[in-house]
C-alpha cells in the first residue's frame, strides 16, 4: 500500500449533521463528535503514547480520535490487568492511561476521559469547520495480542491502514447503501474486531454505533429496540448463544456480524430466525483485522475482503511451539476440529498468506486453508497454539510459561478440551505441584492471566504423559482428562 | 459461613452446574462470599452462561445498566438470590 506523504483526514465519513453515535439517549452528529475531540484534545498532556481503557463506547471513539488529533498513538492493551498494563509501560515511558475514572491499581499518569453534558458544540453547526488531516503513516493504534514469550505483542496500526480497512469492510457489508446504519456492539473496543467495526466504521465508514456496551441479551434488545432503523449487531457465538436461547422477541436487525470463535451452522440458523437477517462471520486477525467473510449458511468458502490475494506456500514448518502464533484469532470455523482443535505439540503452523487491500505487509495465517481460488478458501484446521475464549487470544506455549511460573509449581500444561460443543469451552489444567491445592495453583494464576483463560478445572497429577520426543502429545493429554473425568461427554 | 436460605441453595447448584466447576462442592460456597474474583473466581463469560441457565429455570432475564452494576448483581450467590426474587415478583 502506498501511503507516502499521504494525508487522511482524521473523521473521512465527516457530515456534520449526520449521526455518528447514539449516546446519553439521543443522536449525537458528527460536528459534535469533532467538537468533543478538540475539548478533549485539548486537555490531555504532552506524550508519545496513550492507553486508552475507556469502556463506554462513545468514550473511547472521542478519546481515540484526541489522542491521533494530537498525533499520539492510542495503546490498546488485550485485557484491563494492571499487571498487564505496567509490563507493557516498560516498552513506552513517555505513556500515560485514558481512563473513565481512576484506577487505584495503576501505577502510572492517568487521564480521567469524561465529556461536559451537553456536548461542546461547533460555531456555526460546524459547516465551516473542516477536521484536522492526519498524515496515513501516523501510528494511530497499537492493539496487543498474548505472544508466545509471556510478553504481549504489539500489532501497529498506520492510520491510512485503519481508513483503508473500513472502507473495504463497508464496501463487502453495507454496499451502495445510502441510508444509516447503526451498530450495536458486545464486543470491547480495544480489542481489533471491534476496533475496526466499531470505532474505525463510524469514523471513517459513516455507520453509526450505540455508544454503550450492552451485556445480557435484555440490554442487547433494549439497545436494538432504542436505535433508529436499520440496525446491525456486532457480537460473538457466546453472545449470540445467550441470546436465542434467552427466549426474546427480537427487533428486525438487517445484520448480525459474528467473530472470535467459531460459530455452528445450527446457531447461525437459529440466529437467522430470531433477528430476521443474516448471519455473516468475519474471518481476521489482530495482525491483519478483517480478512475474510461467509454468511455461515452458505457454505464453507470465506471470501477475502476486496483487493486481498491469498498466497499458499509449499510446505509449511513443523514442529516448533514457540512459533509467534499469527492469524486466525477471531477467525471462524473450522469444521469437525471444534474449538481449539489441532495438536498440543504445535506441529501445524501458517501454510498461507494474505496480502494486498488495506494491509502494508504480508499477513501469515495460523489455520490450515484450502485454496479454492485466488480470492475464496475453505478452513481445514486450526492453527495448534492460538486459543481464543470469548474474544481474548491466547497463546498455549504462554500460559504454560506462566502456569510453570507459579511458585510451587513442578510442571504443568493447559488443554483444550476436545468436545468443542460451543463458544464457550474452557481450558483445563494438568499441573504437578507436590503440597499444593488446586485453589492455591488458581490464586497464583489469577493475577498473571486474563479470567478468561484460567483453567476449568485444575487436575492434580503427578506425572504428565511426555512421548519419546519430550512433547506432550494432545490426544494422550485428552485421553487423560476424559479418564479422570468420565462426566464430560 | 451463613446459612443458604430460600433460592440460595438452588441458585448455587445452578452455577455449579452452568459454569462446570467441577472442583467445587456446592456446600462449601458460602452465599455471601464473592463470585467474581478472589471468590470463585467468576468473570463475565461465566455471568452469561448463568444469564442464561437463570432464563430457562426462573424465566428472569438478568439486565445491568453499566459493568458496576453487573458486579453488584454478581456480588454473591445472595445478591444474585435477591435480585432473582424480586424479579420473580414482579
Amino acid at each position: 500500500m502506498d501511503m507516502d506523504g499521504e494525508s487522511f483526514s482524521l473523521l473521512p465519513a465527516y457530515r456534520p449533521e449526520a449521526t455518528v453515535a447514539w449516546w446519553r439517549g439521543g443522536a449525537v452528529p458528527y460536528s459534535h463528535l469533532l467538537a468533543s475531540i478538540r475539548w478533549l484534545a485539548a486537555r490531555l498532556p504532552e506524550a508519545t503514547h496513550a492507553f486508552n481503557l475507556c469502556e463506554d463506547r462513545f468514550l473511547f471513539l472521542a478519546g481515540f480520535s484526541a489522542v491521533i488529533s494530537r498525533l499520539q498513538t492510542n495503546l490498546l492493551p488485550a485485557n484491563r490487568l494492571p499487571r498487564e498494563i505496567h509490563q507493557v509501560a516498560k516498552r513506552y515511558p513517555d505513556s500515560y492511561c485514558l481512563v473513565e475514572r481512576e484506577i487505584p491499581e495503576l501505577d502510572l499518569p492517568q487521564v480521567v476521559c469524561q465529556l461536559p453534558d451537553p456536548l461542546p458544540t461547533l460555531d456555526g453547526g460546524g459547516r465551516d469547520d473542516a477536521p484536522p488531516m492526519i498524515p496515513g503513516s501516523h501510528l494511530a493504534a497499537v492493539p496487543f495480542t498474548s505472544g508466545s514469550t509471556g510478553v504481549p505483542k504489539p500489532n501497529p496500526k498506520a492510520w491510512a491502514s485503519l481508513i483503508k480497512g473500513a472502507g473495504l469492510w463497508k464496501a463487502r457489508f453495507w454496499e451502495d447503501e445510502a441510508s444509516e446504519l447503526f451498530m450495536v456492539a458486545t464486543v470491547p473496543p480495544q480489542h481489533m474486531y471491534g476496533l475496526e467495526t466499531t470505532i474505525m466504521l463510524p469514523l471513517a465508514a459513516g455507520v453509526a454505533i450505540h455508544g454503550g456496551r450492552p451485556f445480557f441479551p435484555r440490554n442487547i434488545r433494549e439497545a436494538l429496540s432504542t436505535l433508529p432503523r436499520p440496525v446491525g449487531l456486532i457480537t460473538t457465538p457466546i453472545h449470540l448463544r445467550a441470546c436465542v436461547e434467552a427466549g426474546l422477541d427480537w427487533p428486525e436487525v438487517r445484520m448480525v456480524v459474528s467473530a472470535t470463535a467459531p460459530l455452528s451452522a445450527a446457531l447461525a440458523a437459529r440466529a437467522e430466525a430470531a433477528f430476521g437477517g443474516p448471519v455473516l462471520e468475519i474471518y481476521g486477525c489482530t495482525e491483519g483485522g478483517t480478512l475474510a467473510s461467509r454468511r455461515t449458511l452458505d457454505g464453507a468458502t470465506w471470501r477475502l475482503l476486496d483487493g486481498l490475494t491469498l498466497h499458499q506456500t509449499p510446505s509449511p514448518p513443523q514442529g516448533d511451539i514457540s512459533a509467534e502464533g499469527l492469524g486466525g484469532d477471531f477467525g471462524g470455523d473450522f469444521g469437525a476440529n471444534g474449538a481449539g482443535g489441532g495438536d498440543a505439540t504445535g506441529d501445524a503452523t501458517g501454510n498461507a498468506s494474505v496480502s494486498g487491500g488495506h494491509l502494508s505487509t504480508t499477513v501469515a495465517l495460523q489455520d490450515i486453508i484450502e485454496r479454492e481460488t485466488a480470492t475464496t478458501f475453505r478452513l481445514v484446521g486450526r492453527g495448534s497454539d492460538i486459543v481464543n475464549i470469548a474474544g481474548k487470544r491466547g497463546s498455549l506455549a504462554d500460559l504454560n510459561i506462566k502456569l510453570r511460573q507459579v511458585e510451587g509449581v513442578e510442571d504443568g500444561v493447559f488443554v483444550m478440551p476436545g468436545d468443542g460443543k460451543g463458544a464457550t469451552t474452557r481450558l483445563t489444567a494438568l499441573v504437578i505441584a507436590p503440597g499444593m491445592s488446586a485453589a492455591e495453583v488458581m490464586a497464583g494464576l489469577e493475577t498473571q492471566m486474563d479470567a478468561a483463560f484460567l483453567p476449568r478445572p485444575i487436575y492434580l497429577v503427578e506425572a504428565l504423559p511426555y512421548n519419546e520426543l519430550g512433547k506432550l502429545p494432545r490426544r494422550e493429554l485428552q485421553a487423560w482428562i476424559e479418564r479422570s473425568n468420565p462426566d464430560t461427554p | 459461613m451463613s446459612e443458604k436460605v430460600g433460592l440460595e441453595h438452588e441458585l448455587t447448584e445452578l452455577i455449579v452446574k452452568a459454569v462446570r466447576l467441577e472442583d467445587v462442592e456446592t456446600h462449601e460456597i458460602d452465599p455471601e462470599s464473592p463470585l467474581f474474583g478472589e471468590g470463585l473466581g467468576l468473570d463475565s463469560i461465566d455471568a452469561l452462561e448463568i444469564s442464561i441457565a437463570i432464563a430457562e429455570k426462573y424465566g428472569v432475564q438478568l439486565r445491568s445498566d453499566d459493568e458496576e452494576h453487573l458486579k453488584n448483581i454478581f456480588t454473591s450467590v445472595r445478591t444474585l438470590a435477591r435480585h432473582i426474587g424480586e424479579n420473580i415478583a414482579e
